[in-house]
């Protein structure tokens, strides 16, 4: 197997090659997006560097890494542009990045070939408080340098009947998670508000709030039950807020205009996230299953279209796990017929006023998909120059998810300087 | 590639009534030139400014120039006279950590209700004195031919 994964990665343009291939994307976003597919590894000599009074290190989170482990290690990397890489710490034998020390600095490795220095990410000043009964407060809200991250509930109720999205480990890692952290399942929104009120006490620390979970299909309407609780935990998070809105992204199934004026109506909540995953109907239909037995491919972008009306344009965008539309045995054939395709549905919904962004996919051992293979870097690289370019022809911002506010959607970064 | 910026031109930099222009080229190439008071002189004989503005051109432009290795200049002038350029590259932008918050903390004490968008890291390549008196006496004795005529008449 190490030698077949080998012998793929090496038909795929190198970073250099992709680099020079296309100048006009920076050289700091394509090591991002290389990192990101690859995973990373830590040498000991870098791990003597991390300082856990100093250094944010991995805690709770809604997906289960390439290690399939929950060991101590640092939480991610910061490049010198600012831009953030969400790193999977990954087996030697998947041919990770290294992160190495050398020359009083940590550095990215290719092999033994030095790419770029990096910086660990800050730890906040809440890590390794106490909430008010008791619990580890980096338990119920998590960090990125600019961001507070809520993940309120880690269940997904598509997986009650086996129908979870075939590259997704949530449920699996939840359990694993609960084992051996005792991260709570579900969140107390009290507990999430005096959290967030600690986290603020941190002066230029955090520029937004993003709440994520699994979706919930329960209520007198499907999803009422998921709704009822993020008003609920937006309403306590904004008791620490003297505006009425502040900041903020929910990233959630895609709900209804009713439901979603709820949200927009009853609490400070700006920015609307419903990730469609991939953009084919019969792709959807077979990898996501429950979105798709629920809710539905065309019904999903409707509903995405319409919470622009709700939210705002550049405010409402959907997610798309990058790379599972070349998924086997269903998947596209070619990465060519995958990016057109993928590309003439995002222009769909960027003509209404829907933006789409990518996560780079990570074939997770504890998804249906473990044993599969991401894309290449160059097909990465040309989905973030068309979706950016799509943003520059329908003029649609990005903000509320951008390289500060998010930090996982490299095509999101290319936004910085439109 | 650094060029030292010595004593005396770091306490002309970093003084509060010296001029300090941050020029930055944009997509099309065309320089955009603003007034940003507070660049200066780091520890680390870095020169730093302080992007108050996520929105600005000038951080977008400086954000380009980091990502393509593109320069950028800083023009300065004290209120002795004393005028210099530095031609630098963009080295690093810091938006979260100590020392963003050191600044961020900084500059809401000095400025009221403000925000932070970035901490602004530039490498010093090369300075040039632009001050009148030392270009003027330069001109003089390299090129003497340029000068209006009356001036030598007697």
């Amino acid at each position: 197997m190490t030698v077949k994964i080998a012998s793929i990665i090496e038909k795929d343009l190198t970073l250099d090659e992709v680099v020079e291939k296309y100048p006009d994307i920076p050289r700091l976003i394509v090591i991002k997006i290389d990192v990101q597919r690859r995973g990373v590894h830590y040498t000991e000599k870098a791990l003597e560097k991390l300082d856990p009074s100093r250094h944010q290190i991995r805690g709770a989170a809604l997906f289960g890494s390439r290690d399939n482990k929950l060991t101590p290690l640092p939480e991610s990397l910061i490049l010198r542009d600012g831009t953030t890489v969400l790193t999977d710490p990954s087996p030697l034998e998947h041919n990770p990045y290294v992160v190495d020390y050398e020359d009083d600095r940590l550095v990215l490795k290719d092999k033994e070939k030095v790419i770029e220095e990096v910086e660990f990410w800050p730890k906040p000043d809440f890590y390794g408080k106490k909430t008010a009964s008791g619990k580890p407060m980096e338990h119920i809200v998590t960090a990125r340098p600019q961001r507070l991250q809520v993940m309120p509930s880690s269940y997904c109720h598509f997986w009650d009947n086996d129908h979870g999205c075939k590259y997704c480990d949530i449920v699996n890692h939840l359990k694993h998670q609960k084992a051996e952290l005792g991260v709570p399942a579900k969140l107390n929104p009290r507990e999430v508000g005096e959290v967030i009120g600690e986290a603020l006490k941190q002066q230029g620390r955090f520029s937004s709030i993003c709440l994520t979970a699994g979706s919930d299909t329960r209520g007198r309407e499907p999803f009422d039950e998921e709704v009822e609780y993020y008003i609920e935990l937006l309403k306590s998070i904004g008791l620490n807020f003297k505006t009425k809105k502040f900041p903020s992204q929910l990233i959630a199934t895609a709900f209804t205009e009713k439901q979603l004026k709820r949200l927009y109506d009853e609490t400070g909540l700006t920015g609307y996230t419903a990730d469609i995953e991939v953009l084919n109907e019969d792709l959807f239909n077979w990898i996501c299953p429950g979105k798709a037995e629920w809710i539905g491919y065309k019904e999903w972008k409707n509903r995405l279209v319409r919470a622009v009306d709700v939210f705002g344009k550049g405010n409402v965008n959907t997610g798309i796990v990058a790379g599972v539309e070349l998924a086997k045995p269903y998947g596209y054939i070619s990465e060519d017929e995958a990016l057109k395709y993928t590309l003439e549905e995002a222009e769909d919904l960027a003509s209404k006023g829907v933006s789409t962004i990518y996560m780079v996919w990570i074939p997770r051992p504890q998804s249906y998909f473990h044993d599969q293979k991401n894309a290449s870097l160059e097909y990465y690289v040309r989905l973030a120059k068309g979706l950016h370019e799509l943003r520059r022809k329908y003029s649609l911002g990005i903000d509320f998810d951008d390289y500060r506010r998010c930090g996982n959607h490299p095509d999101g970064d290319l936004t910085r300087i439109l | 590639m650094s060029s030292e910026i010595n004593k005396e031109i770091e306490e002309i930099i970093n003084h509060e009534d010296t001029s300090k222009v941050l020029v930055t080229l944009n997509e099309n190439g065309l320089p955009h030139a603003v007034v940003k008071q507070s660049i200066r002189v780091s520890d680390e004989g870095k020169l730093v400014y302080l992007e108050l503005l996520e929105s600005s051109k000038s951080y977008k432009n400086f954000t380009r120039s980091l990502w393509f290795n593109q320069k950028v200049v800083i023009s300065i002038s004290g209120k002795n006279g004393k005028s210099y350029q530095i031609k630098g590259m963009p080295e690093k932008i810091l938006i979260s950590g100590p020392i963003f918050e050191k600044y961020y903390i900084n500059v809401r004490e000095q400025l009221g209700d403000v925000d932070l968008a970035a901490v602004c890291i530039i490498d010093p390549e090369e300075l040039t004195d632009e001050s009148y008196a030392t270009r003027f006496s330069e001109q003089e004795s390299k090129q003497p031919i340029f000068k209006h005529l009356d001036r030598l008449a007697r």
